[in-house]
């Protein structure tokens, strides 16, 4: 069970290192239930859910600074933009992890779960008001939830507690914003770390960029995401009022219902339709695949490894995602690997088992019954494109 | 004023610079070595050795010992402040204070975040930019919140002042290439130990970053930009936000980079890359700077003022056979505080790897009877009147961040002195006479470093699609218009000023089958303008790529006119502007089929590939595997989009990817999406 550390340990090093770990553990956590949100909305509603672009998926440090193409300047903020952003401040945290000589973390909690900084269990669920409200609680700043006399507060309360708003009252006691307080304790541990920092780590260390960086994290959780999904929670975004969430129609309401199922055989919760299940197990083969390539892009320093793991999203997980709830009606299950992300001793053996990985995917995705199915615009050729980038370099 | 205002902000430290060296060519002015690279054309010289023995040739050492690649073939560019902390500040001409206990932000650390440079010339040495994302003080007794200050982007900063005898006696701690004598020992390439430089850049600050917004205010203590002293901790933070209250737009932050030099030997280097080694060799050195309120109007990369050029050389006791100057320097009147200020911190030369200064005798700052313009202003023998002397330590040098102030309030034949046009000033050595001398005018650009692409065949720079192009551009360096300052004696000039601009082309430096003759820069064209208030100058090169030199002479400047050997080695001293055209090529008639990896690896990947490795570390661009992803395509576009130029994030760093090599590759990216991103 995440929690907010105090000081586990007197080391600042250990201490920043191992909140950085729960953070990775977190964003990895929030990315995976807002992704399985995402994927419940409504067709309609596709302004709100966000499309692939150009734009979309650009590998480069966030922040006020950030490059940012033209087009995205103008146009509202979408939930794929959040979940971008939520890939980005994992990207960050591993990123910080690595330049502090420590190893990434691209695990994650296993739903359903239950943090202490929440009143509320996390699990992957489709998009509706009570969901809404979990994010927008997430996300929110301190001050928005302090004042309990206020309508919104009232509602989030009430929401989140599903009636009964006396149960939020024991989580108030923590002092702060959850995520936000999360990100204050790692920078506070940063500003000690610098004043002494390890031998080890090499005297050009950005402080100052990094510092910034993780400011950057908090504020775009604070104020963006938080005003993101308040606006999910009031209906604003669906240009309508919350009353959109309890429309008598289930086909009027913004996102369909799904279950979560496992795509793991034979468990009590697996999906039981077999074509469907191996088109939900191919969904895990390719967000593992990113995730190993993602860890081990971040232990060699690899860009072109991130590419390949963002190319595992854009061209393939996007279009499994939203099929799987749409033509399906089965949420991207998002099982955990039964193993960590870090498959191999080194470089090599780790990109060797990463290709056996990916061979297993393709396999499934040449199966009868998958073929099928598979997602129109998915791009088959990734598996390809994979297994050549995959080769060592230099 | 700038630089010169108050409060001030003087900081020391070091630093680590980390260029890549591939495509230099020449060491220093009339000194060629290994022909590497075409800065014309921006291509690898030697197109019929493959790439494997073109890499193993720039690793290898040439016939006096050095790599031909220089001493960091593997430098990525960055630029960063490893020890950098505020030394001193200062509230007026006699007000400084080197106590934490009086000043808080004493001791604060001082970081250019995410900073790079780039050679504008790489054959050259004066126009090195540098960007970078953010000025950074982590200051946690004087600033709020986390106690760091992170600023707004600065603007590019490019190099002022160039000074190549810094140091009279240390260069290197390797030994020098002689031609006369086999290659023996430990030899080095990068001798530039005895070289500094000067950089300067503006940082905005808003009136909104000195105060936490209501809607920051309640969430985030730490919020970037914010410059939020924390209360009586330091005058000189409250002085600067009382001036930026006052209508001050930012910062101007002033550093000089002295006793610069990389650690390890070419020989050495050459054994490692042997070894398959791809080791980076930056350089290390001091800095001392200061930061000042900067005020609208004022210039981002130069402060103008009373300029002072050399009149005459030093003896250096260690080269008797060689000239010593001093560099330029500026200095302004403060009718606010009856003093004048004289920015020394690129000037006075130092002794030894420690730094200490080098004994010049008593150095007086004063003012004589002007020179004729006609004459040479060595043979002026007027009579140097004091208004003060400099303490010539390092400790008082550090300490005043190379500003000397002289207040004249009690003085008042020095106040009229001072604005009788018939007085020039004169900084005078009680061993060598008269070092410095003040001509007419001043003049200088704040955009000193420029690009243009060659246009095509048949278009000339006027044609409305060039123009249109050039306005459109997000850089003025960009552009192709410049602007023009110029002061009389610290003052505007009251009537139009007559100024003879001369274009000199600058490359190439050398024969590439011809190792060590320096071909001199060339005349191509001398203009003539009349100078009036916010002048411009459109760059507007004779014919085809490579370096242009804009040498601006105001009327009764002296010399008028230079020989190539001067401009080459005394261009630091002229009010100069550099223009880098960038190649055009004809891509027009490429076919869909043929934008293949290898066409494109051939047009604009390989130069990179074999000049500046480090750009393949992170990701190898010819690997054919990236390409089969829309993401690198997604974001190669992105990175050479030129809204980004400054960022530190543009690709590619070296900012040498014309126009047409751009949309080349471009297309190539394009060509890589999916159908319906293509448009």
């Amino acid at each position: 069970m995440l929690r907010i550390k105090e000081n586990d340990y007197d080391d600042p090093y250990l201490s920043l290192t191992g909140l950085l770990v729960d953070a990775a553990t977190l964003e990895h956590s929030l990315l995976s239930i807002y992704l399985y949100a995402m994927f419940s909305i409504r067709e309609e509603y596709k302004d709100v859910r966000g499309e692939l672009t150009r734009a979309t998926f650009q590998p480069q440090p966030p922040g006020r600074n950030a490059m940012q193409p033209p087009e995205q300047h103008k146009s509202p903020v979408t939930f794929l933009d959040v979940t971008i952003e939520e890939m980005q401040h994992l990207a960050l945290v591993n990123q910080l992890l690595y330049e502090l000589c420590a190893a990434p973390c691209l695990e994650r909690h296993t739903f359903p779960h239950r943090f202490e900084i929440y009143p509320f269990e996390l699990q992957l669920r489709p998009l509706d008001r009570f969901v809404a409200a979990t994010f927008t609680w997430i996300e929110a700043p301190a001050a928005e939830l302090a004042d309990r006399s206020s309508d919104f507060v009232k509602k989030l309360e009430n929401e989140v507690s599903r009636g009964k708003p006396d149960d939020v009252k024991t989580f108030r006691k923590v002092n702060g914003d959850p995520l936000g307080s999360l990100y204050g304790r790692i920078l506070e541990r940063l500003d000690a770390l610098r004043h002494d920092p390890p031998p080890f780590i090499p005297k050009t260390f950005a402080w100052g960029v990094w510092s910034d960086r993780l400011d950057w994290i908090r504020y775009q959780g604070e104020i963006d995401h938080f005003r993101f999904f308040r606006s999910l929670f009031d209906g604003t975004a669906f240009k309508a009022n919350e009353s959109i969430w309890t429309a008598p129609s289930l086909e009027q309401r913004p996102a369909i219902q799904l279950e979560w199922k496992s795509a793991f055989a034979g468990r009590h919760n697996s999906i039981e339709d077999e074509p469907k299940r191996k088109l939900a197990w191919l969904s895990n083969l390719i967000y593992w695949t990113l995730l190993c390539l993602l860890d081990l892009s971040y232990r060699t320093n690899n860009r072109k490894l991130i590419y390949v793991a963002i190319e595992q999203m854009s061209a393939a997980l996007w279009w499994l995602g939203l099929d799987l709830a749409h033509k399906h009606n089965v949420g991207i299950p998002f099982d955990v690997m039964l193993v960590r992300y870090n498959l191999g001793r080194d470089e090599a053996s780790t990109l060797a088992i990463i290709e056996r990985l990916v061979l297993e995917a393709r396999k499934v995705a040449e199966d009868d019954g998958v073929r099928a199915i598979l997602p129109t615009n998915l791009d088959t050729n990734l598996f390809q494109r994979t297994l050549d980038a995959l080769r060592p370099r230099h | 004023m700038g630089l010169f205002d108050f409060p001030r902000i003087h900081i020391v430290g070091t630093h680590e610079v980390n260029p890549g060296t591939g495509n230099n060519n020449s060491a220093s002015p009339g000194d060629e070595l290994t022909v590497t690279s075409d800065s014309e054309r921006v291509q690898p010289i030697g197109f019929d050795k493959s790439d494997v023995d073109f890499r193993r040739w720039m690793t290898g050492l040439d016939e006096l010992g050095m790599l031909r690649s220089q001493w960091n073939y593997y430098g990525d560019m960055s630029f960063r402040f490893t020890d950098v902390t505020v030394r001193s500040v200062q509230l007026g001409p006699n007000q400084l204070i080197r106590s934490h206990a009086q000043d808080k932000l004493i001791g604060a650390s001082v970081h250019l975040n995410n900073a790079i440079v780039c050679d504008n010339n790489p054959e050259g040495f004066n126009g090195t930019q540098v960007f970078a994302e953010a000025l950074e003080i982590h200051a946690p007794d004087a600033l709020q919140g986390a106690g760091s200050f992170v600023s707004r982007p600065p603007d590019r900063a490019t190099t002022r002042w160039l000074n190549w005898q810094r140091n009279v006696s240390f260069q290197t701690p390797f030994k020098l290439p002689d031609p006369a004598k086999p290659a023996s020992g430990e030899i080095t390439s990068g001798a530039a130990g005895a070289a500094s430089a000067t950089f300067q850049c503006g940082i905005k600050v808003n009136a909104e970053d000195l105060a936490l917004e209501p809607s920051y205010e309640r969430v985030l203590n730490r919020s970037r930009f914010k410059l939020r002293p924390e209360e009586n901790a330091s005058p000189a933070l409250d002085a600067l936000v009382a001036e930026i209250r006052g209508g001050a737009c930012g910062l101007v932050f002033r550093y000089n980079l002295y006793l610069t030099y990389p650690r390890i030997s070419d020989t050495e280097l050459a054994k490692r890359f042997e070894r398959g080694e791809r080791a980076a060799n930056p350089a290390r050195g001091h800095i001392v700077g200061t930061i000042a309120p900067w005020y609208e109007h004022e210039p981002s990369t130069i402060t103008m003022g009373r300029l002072l050029k050399p009149a005459a050389p030093y003896a250096n006791q260690y080269r008797s056979k060689k000239q010593f100057f001093l560099s330029p320097a500026v200095a302004t009147q403060n009718t606010k505080t009856q003093s004048i200020s004289i920015d020394l911190a690129n000037c006075l030369p130092e002794d030894g790897p420690d730094g200490d200064k080098y004994n010049l005798g008593k150095i007086t700052l004063g003012y004589r009877h002007l020179t004729d313009p006609k004459k040479d202003p060595a043979t002026n023998t007027a009579t140097v009147e004091p208004i003060g002397t400099v303490t010539n330590d390092r400790e008082t040098y550090l300490d005043c961040g190379g500003i000397y102030d002289f207040a004249y309030a009690d003085r008042p034949e020095v106040r009229s002195a001072l604005d009788d046009d018939n007085n020039e000033l004169a900084l005078e050595s009680s061993l060598y006479g008269v070092l410095l001398y003040e001509p007419e005018y001043m003049l200088a650009s704040d955009c000193t470093c420029n690009y243009l692409d060659q246009p095509p065949p048949g278009q000339t720079w006027d044609d409305p699609p060039v123009k249109d192009y050039l306005a459109q551009q997000s850089h003025p360096a960009l552009t192709g218009r410049i602007d023009l300052l110029l002061l009389r004696r610290g003052k505007l000039p009251a009537k139009e000023v007559a100024i003879t601009v001369e274009e000199w082309r600058q490359t190439p430096t050398g024969f590439p089958g011809n190792y060590g003759v320096y071909r001199y820069p060339t005349l191509q064209k001398r203009s003539k303008l009349k100078w009036s208030p916010n002048q411009k100058f459109d760059l507007r090169p004779t014919d085809g790529p490579g370096l242009r030199v804009y040498r601006f002479v105001p009327e009764n400047n002296w010399p008028q006119d230079i020989d190539e050997r001067d401009i080459a080695q005394f261009a630091i001293r002229e009010a100069i502007v550099e223009l880098r055209v960038l190649p055009y090529d004809d891509y027009s008639k490429v076919r869909p089929d043929e934008l293949t990896l290898d066409f494109i690896y051939q047009q604009v990947f390989r130069y990179y590939d074999l000049i500046t490795p480090a750009m393949s570390e992170a990701m190898d661009l010819k690997d054919p595997s990236i390409w089969k992803m829309p993401t690198a395509a997604r974001y190669v576009l992105l990175s050479t989009n030129t809204d980004f130029w400054t960022s530190p994030q543009y690709m590619p760093r070296t900012r040498d990817l014309s126009r047409a090599r751009r949309e080349l590759l471009q297309r190539f990216c394009r060509s890589l999406l999916p159908p319906s991103e293509q448009a």
